[in-house]
């Protein structure tokens, strides 16, 4: 049986709220934390827990096909390090 | 909602499996790829004019930008329960599911159109300057995929049900179709953080 080996997926309500929760601790820390920079960082490091929820949950990718899951983890962080590297450079 | 999938018999075969189709991961993986591309040149060109980058983002308004990632996030939340559902051979609720992730979706178009309008209405436009030309042409991008997405859902709202194809076939569209309305999410995901929420010092 397909992934019977595997990980049990994360209900999908509880996946929500955890994205949700990420969503809006990014937002509130870029209206009003007193440190931009360390403020900007945690929302970049958010956006990269989320993606990952995502990848794993929604797309259902947590417990199955590696290769396909090793390409997208490194998409996800090439990406976090443009977002970090770009955003410390300036 | 929530725990359907946890002790369903599943429709498809081997753990190494892909859910979906390799052909619409290969088109996912390669547009994740170019979206990559756009997030350094935004990201180069705010190195080289953190100011510029700084004064614009702060004519965004992030209430409209919150507010898409959450439509974005409980549509992607009901997509991948109707995976869930059409895998343990509940089409008829995958086909619910998909119904209200497509409405659920909808009100990220109209956020869209209100928050250009408004930015319009300011007299921002692609040529205003550097930022706002990455920032229409990478929202506008992307909204082109949620229009595609939507016709999806649609699509496979009426696949869900189809009884003519096998549904082996039907689990496969879904888990396809489901996949590039995640990427849709994800992409939105990074464009928030990038656009809005990098506040400089």
């Amino acid at each position: 049986m397909r992934r019977a080996h595997a990980k049990r997926p994360i209900p999908v309500a509880l996946v929500w709220a955890l994205l949700v929760l990420a969503s809006i601790a990014g937002f509130a820390l870029a209206e009003g934390f007193a440190a931009p920079h360390v403020a900007a960082s945690v929302a970049i490091v958010l956006a990269a827990v989320k993606i990952h929820l995502v990848f794993g949950q929604y797309m259902e990718l947590g417990w199955a096909h590696q290769p396909l899951r090793s390409v997208l983890a490194v998409w996800l962080a090439v990406v976090t390090l443009i977002l970090l590297v770009g955003y410390w450079s300036a | 909602m929530t725990t359907l999938a946890a002790n369903a018999p599943h429709l498809s075969a081997s753990p190494a499996e892909l859910p979906g189709d390799s052909g619409v991961w290969f088109f996912i993986v390669a547009d994740m790829c170019a979206f990559a591309v756009f997030f350094l040149v935004f990201m180069v060109g705010r190195a080289a004019d953190p100011a510029l980058y700084e004064a614009s983002r702060q004519m965004l308004d992030l209430r409209f930008g919150l507010a898409n990632t959450l439509i974005l996030l409980t549509s992607g939340a009901l997509m991948a329960q109707a995976a869930r559902d059409a895998r343990r051979g509940a089409f008829q609720r995958a086909r619910q599911m998909m119904i209200a992730a497509l409405i659920a979706g909808l009100p990220f178009g109209l956020s869209k159109a209100l928050e250009w309008q408004a930015k319009f209405a300011h007299g921002l436009t692609l040529t205003t300057n550097e930022f706002f030309t990455y920032y229409f042409v990478f929202t506008g991008i992307h909204f082109l995929h949620f229009a595609i997405g939507l016709v999806v859902l649609i699509m496979l709202q009426k696949v869900a049900v189809d009884d003519r194809m096998p549904t082996a076939t039907r689990l496969r569209w879904i888990e396809a179709g489901g996949a590039y309305w995640h990427m849709v999410d994800l992409l939105w995901i990074v464009l928030f953080a990038m656009l809005y929420l990098l506040r400089a010092a």
